[in-house]
């Protein structure tokens, strides 16, 4: 049964060329990434940053009426979130688009995820931690912004929207505050922000 | 007064198949929640119940006890010889059974609706926690016992190679011997302590980095049985040799060493760590898609070798010619078109910065459910078609309905997760009960639900026919035929190094990747201050 | 073929050594590249600006190499919600709470309207059986700290500015430990009413309330709802969607109940009153007064 191909050293030397095609492709997948990482800089979001959960709301960046997008005074753009159960606060945003952005995100409570549909933001929430991505928007419209980690039974609810305007609707109010229109909200807002369009 | 291992290795595959025919149902139903159709039991509760006891049964049962079967199947017929502690694998076995009772009950009664993956602060009932360490505890006695009999073994046959498949069976022990630590840390320590009522507060950066220890190796668990019989009965149901006994060997050790150095690609986005250990550990995982590679070379070399001595002529002649009526050989067909196709797809999510795209989507659940319930479990149903008659003494009457089941699966886990994919790139999140279709940016999810639901039914069509097939076996004419041959290889080898007959080698280096992979990201959680989460009990039913 | 014969230990070691060295060699060799490209080549630097050593020690994941976060000057005027955090120290508070003292504060304070055994004296005044200790002390702080208002808010302030911390976790403890004589029912007087407490309602975004208060995970002072004093539901879920009533965290149920229409309110009251707190205690004459 056993002929020439099937010769002990034919096999060997048929496995080698093998084993190198095997190297080709895995030094392909590896340099595409390398390449990727260091030209283009794209990094899963990875800043280590520590804070309490049990004293959110009653100090520092991420109290109630600290959240929400807001213009710094350098002028760059921050976006902070309180992922909580079972809701993002707050749970509509309106950002610039073609100006970057820097999303800062927490919890309270317990793990919870979030994606902006149709972008590369995607990142995990855990309470401990602050999340921050950076990104900028290339196009206007609206994206649905999902919790993408089962963070209870009403996990399935937890959904906001990001609302990407032009650069010039966007006008921040005299604390540099932009918030979205939603009338539901607005007779509890102590001072109604202004709403770009 | 020699006791027979058959009862043993039996009981073993009916509680893995059991659960899995459970958590079919189990799955299917969740996907008719998930679409615009109505579901049995809607509302999150029933949903994530659901989903809980659906991983923790297809997750930690099934396979767990399917690869501690066959292990034993494995020890007493390649070995050709008593296993040693038949008792105290007994014992492994009722541990194992006990376990999986206890965190059934847990979760049936809402009482641990925190899914198999437990994300901590969310803490359910200490018992479940505590039924799956003793699947667990059970598990390692079955460790246990295959490294005594390759052991014995080796004493009793000084200087000869480990059959294959033992040697293979027994990189598996290894390495889920490995696994388990990070799991069993996080339980022992961290959750069952919070479980319990002693401790209040959990760092979940902690849990998160010791789970995904675990999380990406026990992939590796599940897969080997399936890889074990690409070279060691399929070679041998097409009626050919395998190519190559050596490239076997080092396939596993392969699996061995890099399928636990790698379990941080699963934190791609946790903002617990660093992208210096992110970037190590997913250069490691391009490793693991090495021994894979080797392998559809081998085995395709080694059905070429098939196909020919059958009569097939010219460059595909000999795939035609292949004995595609086997169950063994359609399995591994239907196998390798999942693994090809759920292998791109991993790619994409071990990619450093493209896993971005689909992190936490049902591109995730689509690529495991296809490389997992695809092209592993498929494997399961052939290997349990191929040991059966050797089990019963019995044979089946035709292998119709095999084949009927083997192609129900394939077409409805491609119908399933196909879909999936497709919807995951669209942002469709995991682990969601309901959507609400009456969104304009969403609707368009609906018909592609619905086709993967469509999809949900076959499997489960195909799960149940499995379940009648197996009592087929039992039912069958007795043959009283239970003698096992695995595949020789073209050149069987004579002598090897001690490297390819053993892994005292491999454990060294293993030890010295985890170290380097996971050390100082663990390590960092003992000397950097950090504020704890908060332990969020779920201890009733809504 | 010769009959194979176990080599002997020379001819052992000539086999085994080529497999140690390459193999370990191989490894460590690619564990080495990828050091070398993960935390020198790699790291966030160029358009990221962040300099050499700052991205390796990003890279290392040691906290503290983030960017600034930007001064947030509203986060220094922002009056929180509340005032209560479930750090150590309260965690402790409440764990060493003295039920027998909460007993002493309980009669000499809470009896005329809440009852010895935690059951409201009238419709209008919350049952405290069933609570968990976190939910009554969040609450009696609020009271007393003014954060929270609406109803007989002025009334509970008051109170509560006669206790201090210690006496209001015991007080608390107190109530927690106290059992229902009854186990209850929910009443269902529309199936939409009973999905929105059980599974929510998606295109409101609307969680279900089970999801918090039914002891299946939520905020730990998130309160029991099931056995309520209907009344008392009612004017709170009015309350915050008014925003008369604006003490929960993070605007939890000012958000939720914003979205509720006053039927709604009425119906989810009603479910989870079980009947308590109205007139006539039977379930079906409640629910046809409902409609």
């Amino acid at each position: 049964m056993v002929e020439r191909p099937m010769d002990e050293r034919a096999i060997l030397r048929t496995e080698l060329r093998w084993v190198i095609v095997v190297a080709i492709a895995v030094l392909i997948i590896v340099g595409s990434i390398v390449i990727s990482s260091a030209a283009v800089v794209l990094h899963p979001p990875s800043s280590v940053e520590r804070i309490d959960p049990t004293t959110l709301h009653v100090s520092g960046e991420f109290v109630e009426d600290n959240l929400g997008a807001v213009q710094n005074r350098d002028g760059s753009v921050t976006v902070r979130l309180v992922a909580t159960q079972f809701a993002f606060v707050p749970n509509c945003i309106v950002v610039p688009a073609d100006r970057p952005v820097t999303f800062r995100i927490t919890s309270p409570d317990v793990i919870h995820g979030l994606l902006i549909v149709g972008t590369n933001v995607n990142t995990m929430v855990m309470p401990g931690y602050v999340s921050e991505v950076r990104t900028t928007f290339p196009r206007t419209g609206e994206h649905l912004m999902p919790c993408h980690e089962f963070c209870g039974l009403g996990h399935s609810e937890m959904w906001s929207r990001v609302r990407v305007v032009e650069p010039a609707a966007w006008q921040p109010d005299e604390n540099g505050r932009v918030s979205c229109e939603t009338p539901a909200r607005s007779p509890v807002e102590e001072a109604p922000e202004e709403t770009p369009q | 007064m020699k006791q027979r291992a058959e009862p043993l290795i039996l009981a073993h595959l009916w509680v893995a198949f059991v659960a899995f025919a459970i958590a079919s149902v189990m799955g299917a139903a969740q996907m008719l929640s998930r679409s615009p159709l109505t579901a049995p039991a809607e509302g999150p509760e029933a949903y994530f119940i659901s989903v809980t006891a659906h991983g923790t049964l297809m997750a930690y049962v099934l396979p767990t006890l399917f690869v501690m079967g066959f292990g034993y199947f494995v020890a007493t017929t390649a070995l050709a010889r008593p296993l040693p502690g038949l008792r105290a694998a007994w014992l492994g076995f009722w541990l194992a059974l006990v376990g999986t009772l206890l965190a059934a009950l847990a979760v049936v009664t809402g009482r641990a609706t925190v899914l198999y993956t437990f994300y901590p602060p969310l803490t359910g009932s200490a018992l479940y926690y505590l039924g799956l360490v003793l699947v667990v505890v059970g598990s390692w006695i079955w460790i246990v016992l295959m490294i005594l009999a390759m052991r014995e073994w080796k004493y009793e046959n000084p200087g000869r190679p480990v059959p294959l498949a033992m040697f293979a069976t027994v990189a598996n022990a290894v390495m889920w011997l490995w696994t388990t630590a990070g799991v069993a840390v996080e339980l022992l320590f961290q959750v069952i302590p919070a479980a319990l009522g002693w401790k209040d507060t959990i760092d979940v950066g902690l849990s998160r980095t010791l789970f995904s220890w675990t999380l990406h190796a026990i992939v590796y668990f599940w897969l080997i049985p399936a890889y074990i019989a690409f070279y060691t009965m399929l070679p041998q149901a097409a009626g050919g040799r395998l190519y190559s006994d050596t490239m076997g060997r080092i396939v596993f050790i392969l699996f061995l060493l890099y399928s636990l150095p790698v379990g941080m690609h699963h934190l791609f986005m946790d903002p617990g760590h660093g992208t210096g250990f992110k970037f190590l550990q997913m250069m490691l995982t391009s490793l693991v898609t090495v021994p894979t590679l080797l392998t559809i070379f081998t085995i395709a070399a080694s059905l070429e070798i098939a196909g020919r001595l059958r009569g097939g002529k010219g460059l595909f002649g000999w795939i035609a010619a292949l004995p595609w009526h086997r169950p063994m050989v359609l399995a591994a067909g239907l196998s390798f078109v999942m693994l090809g196709l759920g292998g791109f797809g991993g790619l994409v999510n071990m990619g450093y910065g493209m896993n971005a795209m689909v992190h936490n989507t049902s591109w995730v659940t689509a690529h495991f459910h296809l490389i997992f319930g695809g092209s592993v479990v498929i494997m399961y149903f052939a290997i349990a078609y191929e040991i059966w008659p050797k089990l019963t003494g019995r044979r089946a009457v035709g292998t119709g309905a095999m084949r009927v089941q083997l192609w129900t699966w394939f077409i409805g886990v491609l119908v399933t997760t196909l879909p999936w994919h497709a919807l995951g790139l669209g942002g469709q999140p995991r682990r969601v009960a309901t959507f609400d279709f009456s969104e304009p940016q969403i609707a368009w999810w609906a018909p592609w639900i619905l086709v993967s639901t469509v999809g949900g039914a076959l499997m489960l069509a195909s799960a149940l026919l499995f379940i009648w097939n197996l009592v087929g076996f039992h039912r069958g004419p007795a043959t009283g035929e239970r003698h096992m041959t695995y595949a020789l290889a073209v050149h069987p080898p004579m002598h090897l190094p001690r490297a390819l007959n053993g892994f005292a080698l491999w454990n060294w280096l293993v030890l010295f990747l985890m170290v380097v992979a996971y050390g100082y990201p663990i390590a960092q959680f003992f000397f950097v201050d950090g504020p704890p989460a908060l332990i969020q009990r779920v201890t009733e039913a809504g | 073929m010769v009959e194979d014969r176990p080599p002997v230990p020379a001819e052992r070691e000539a086999l085994d050594r080529p497999w140690r060295i390459w193999a370990s060699v191989a490894v460590v060799s690619f564990v080495l590249l990828a050091f070398l490209l993960g935390f020198l080549v790699v790291p966030e630097r160029g358009k990221a600006g962040f300099d050499p050593f700052t991205a390796m020690c990003r890279a290392l994941g040691i906290p503290g190499f983030g960017r600034e976060p930007p001064e947030s000057p509203a986060a220094e005027r922002a009056a929180p919600a509340s005032e209560v955090a479930w750090t150590s120290d309260t965690r402790r508070l409440l764990a060493s709470a003295d039920v027998k003292q909460g007993a002493q504060v309980a009669e000499s304070i809470c009896l005329p309207c809440h009852g010895m055994d935690g059951v409201g004296t009238t419709p209008i005044y919350p049952h405290l059986v069933r609570q968990s200790a976190a939910a009554i002390f969040k609450q009696m702080q609020d009271y007393r700290s003014g954060k929270r208002q609406g109803a007989q808010a002025a009334i509970m302030t008051a109170f509560a500015q006669m206790l201090d911390d210690r006496q209001i976790a015991n007080v608390a403890a107190y109530y927690a430990s106290q059992r229902p004589s009854q186990r209850v029912r929910p009443i269902a007087t529309s199936p939409a009413i009973v999905e929105l407490a059980r599974i929510g309602d998606p295109a409101r975004s609307l969680p279900p309330c089970e999801a918090c208060h039914a002891g299946s995970g939520g905020p730990i002072e998130a309160p029991v709802l099931l056995g309520q004093s209907v009344s008392y539901l009612e004017q709170q879920l009015q309350a915050f969607a008014s925003g008369e009533r604006r003490n929960d965290i993070f605007a939890r149920m000012r958000t939720i109940a914003q979205q509720l229409t006053p039927e709604e309110i009425r119906g989810l009251s009603l479910y989870y009153s079980a009947g308590s707190g109205t007139e006539n205690t039977e379930s079906d004459a409640t629910a046809a007064m409902l409609r």
